[in-house]
């Protein structure tokens, strides 16, 4: 099967206006003129749509077209004010791509385009006489982008979907969500040498993808086996079985036209180039060095929670590097190059999640990259203890947006390690305290650990085990 | 004769070596080559299925069989004369834009100042337009705010 992915972009404005779209916004009070289509408006094209689109076919490896041009898809709904979507569908921005999932599996790109996004629809009741219609989303940039019929299993399409979701979001082009509908996919179904498809539309979860093929899958067997033909049409899934929605529409039927009020896009044979040679970090490379460089080695879970959220995986990058600078300024080793990521990823996750409701990216919001790696290295060099540690973290968690240095705030939450002074009396208290073990030490070296755990205990875990024993 | 191509039309423009006077620009303008009159001098046939068809896409009603047939005959002369405004050279690439062939190509600097001046103009676009205090429902028959309200007809659309 192939599919027919249509992404919202991450643009500040829509594709031909100056309005903006927001899922949050009341219906019809984010648009302009020209998304209701009033006579007289002209399209003004937003080309950070434009920019943002080149980046996503650079990266799936397309061939970036020199000249693609816009074109109107014409048909009647009660969505398209203009009786007419701009679309790209004679020469569109990029051909001919390639994505390499994880597990290998190449699936080729046949195009990549730009085109409106349509208003939203809602119905009152089964009747669906009276469409009700909220033109927020109106003429916010999409791409499409649509696939080879590469994928011969059913999980393949939803692998290939979360794949094109972690991408997006590491370049920033979108937040790919199935969910909210800044991504949504079709997908075309055919058994064998079968020329002829169906399409399977309204997809909400991945999960719903590979349930829906399945089925359409059996569905066509038995079409086949029974001797009858799949006809070329749109079906919807129910759950448990896929169900007409309507025939598919010819292409003849949307008689496409040149879009007279825009010009064709024109860009160098070089910029492919000039844009790959500033794309970011992709997922995959991300991942390699992480999982395989010196300096990071990461357990694989670590390393996919970070590059599951691009916000988290910046800040850890940023604190990784600060750490790494000011060890290295003193010429000191860092006891394991996972110090950051247990930090980060062990401690700071898991306080943040039992103390509030954000999410894995909001790390920075709570402990900034400075402050992160104060810590980090103070521990470290054993300024301070891992439980120290962890209460200045809970402390900035609970205090959000505290401009503290984390010294100061040790010393104000009184988990800074005391001085030898300090250390020789305690120790001697546990041990007066506790005459007839301490007699014993000699003969059960063990037993050394019960005056650490009371020294410890005493001193409310600001002096480490180590300096303790020593 | 001289054709001339206009970059600002997608025409051919036929255009003699000499208009040096106002008698000889005044005689080749009353010297037409060509008139709608004499392209129309026929009929391309439009099958009344096809009518049928593209009455249903474009969301228009006809009175009744009389203002079919009307509508029918009308477009099969325009058929024919469309027709014959294909057959004029205008060379090998269709122009379909205006300002195609003004353009330069974007690298990437020029594609990233482009974004730039565009969000400048979007911008001045947006203030326009709240300059207008423009009520989107003000032309509109049936609303139940915040939403519009298109009530389906049978036969037409979808």
């Amino acid at each position: 099967c192939g599919l027919e992915i249509h992404t919202q972009l991450n643009t500040r404005r829509k594709l031909f206006a100056p309005s903006s779209y927001s899922m949050a916004a009341p219906p019809n009070s984010t648009i302009a003129p020209f998304d209701l289509a009033l006579p007289g408006t002209e399209p003004i094209l937003n080309y950070q749509a434009v920019y943002l689109s080149l980046l996503a076919a650079t990266a799936l490896n397309c061939t970036i077209n020199n000249r693609s041009t816009w074109d109107r898809k014409h048909y009647l709904y009660a969505d398209q004010p203009a009786g007419y979507q701009i679309t790209q569908h004679f020469a569109p921005l990029a051909t001919n791509g390639q994505l390499v999932l994880p597990d290998g599996q190449s699936i080729r790109i046949s195009e990549l385009h730009i085109e409106q996004d349509t208003a939203k629809t809602t119905y009152m009741d089964s009747s669906h006489a009276n469409s009700y219609i909220d033109f927020n989303r109106s003429n916010h940039p999409l791409i499409e982008i649509v696939t080879q019929p590469d994928f011969t299993t059913p999980e393949g399409p939803a692998a290939f979907v979360q794949y094109l979701q972690l991408l997006f979001r590491h370049l920033g082009v979108s937040t790919g969500e199935l969910e909210s509908g800044a991504m949504r996919v079709d997908v075309n179904v055919s058994v064998g040498n079968n020329p002829v498809r169906t399409e399977l539309k309204n997809i909400s979860t991945l999960a719903v993808m590979t349930a829906a093929i399945k089925a359409e899958w059996a569905r066509q067997c038995e079409e086949l086996d029974n001797g009858r033909e799949i006809s070329f049409e749109t079906r919807g899934f129910d759950g448990t079985a896929t169900f007409k929605l309507r025939d598919k529409d010819t292409q003849s039927d949307y008689r496409y036209m040149s879009d007279p009020e825009l010009p064709p896009l024109l860009f160098t044979s070089n910029i492919s180039e000039q844009i790959r040679a500033e794309l970011p970090e992709l997922p995959m490379q991300a991942l390699d060095r992480l999982l395989n460089a010196a300096d990071h080695q990461l357990r694989e879970k670590d390393a996919h929670t970070l590059i599951a959220y691009p916000n988290l995986l910046t800040y850890y990058n940023k604190v990784h590097k600060e750490v790494a600078e000011r060890l290295s300024s003193q010429s000191i080793v860092p006891s394991s190059p996972r110090i950051c990521a247990n930090w980060i990823l062990n401690s700071l996750l898991g306080i943040i999640t039992e103390h509030t409701d954000s999410g894995a990216s909001e790390a920075q919001k709570y402990v900034t990259v400075e402050q992160m790696a104060d810590l980090i290295v103070s521990v470290d060099i054993k300024e301070m203890t891992p439980t120290a540690g962890k209460k200045v973290l809970r402390n900035l968690v609970q205090n959000p947006g505290e401009q503290v240095s984390i010294k100061d705030l040790a010393k104000t939450l009184d988990v800074l390690g005391g001085d030898d002074h300090e250390l020789e009396l305690v120790c001697r208290e546990a041990i007066a305290s506790n005459p007839e073990k301490a007699e014993q030490v000699a003969k059960k070296p063990n037993l050394v650990n019960f005056f650490i755990g009371m020294v410890m205990k005493t001193t409310k875990g600001r002096i480490s085990a180590d300096k303790i024993k020593e | 004769m001289k054709a001339v191509r206009y970059f600002h039309r997608a025409s051919v423009v036929l255009r003699p070596k000499r208009l040096a006077t106002a008698g000889d620009i005044e005689k080749w303008i009353n010297s037409p080559t060509w008139s709608v009159k004499s392209l129309i001098d026929g009929k391309t046939e439009l099958s009344k299925n096809d009518l049928r068809r593209l009455l249903l896409l474009s969301g228009l009603k006809v009175r009744d069989e009389a203002d079919f047939d009307k509508l029918r005959a009308d477009l099969e002369k325009q058929l024919h004369f469309i027709e014959k405004i294909q057959q004029v050279d205008a060379g090998d690439e269709m122009l379909s834009s205006l300002e195609q062939e003004l353009q330069t190509p974007l690298d990437l600097a020029q594609l990233k100042k482009k974004v730039a001046e565009s969000e400048e103009v979007l911008e001045e676009e947006y203030e326009n337009v709240r300059g207008l205090k423009w009520e989107p429902f003000a032309n509109t028959a049936k609303v139940l705010k915040p939403h519009f309200v298109i009530t389906r007809e049978k036969g037409v659309g979808v």
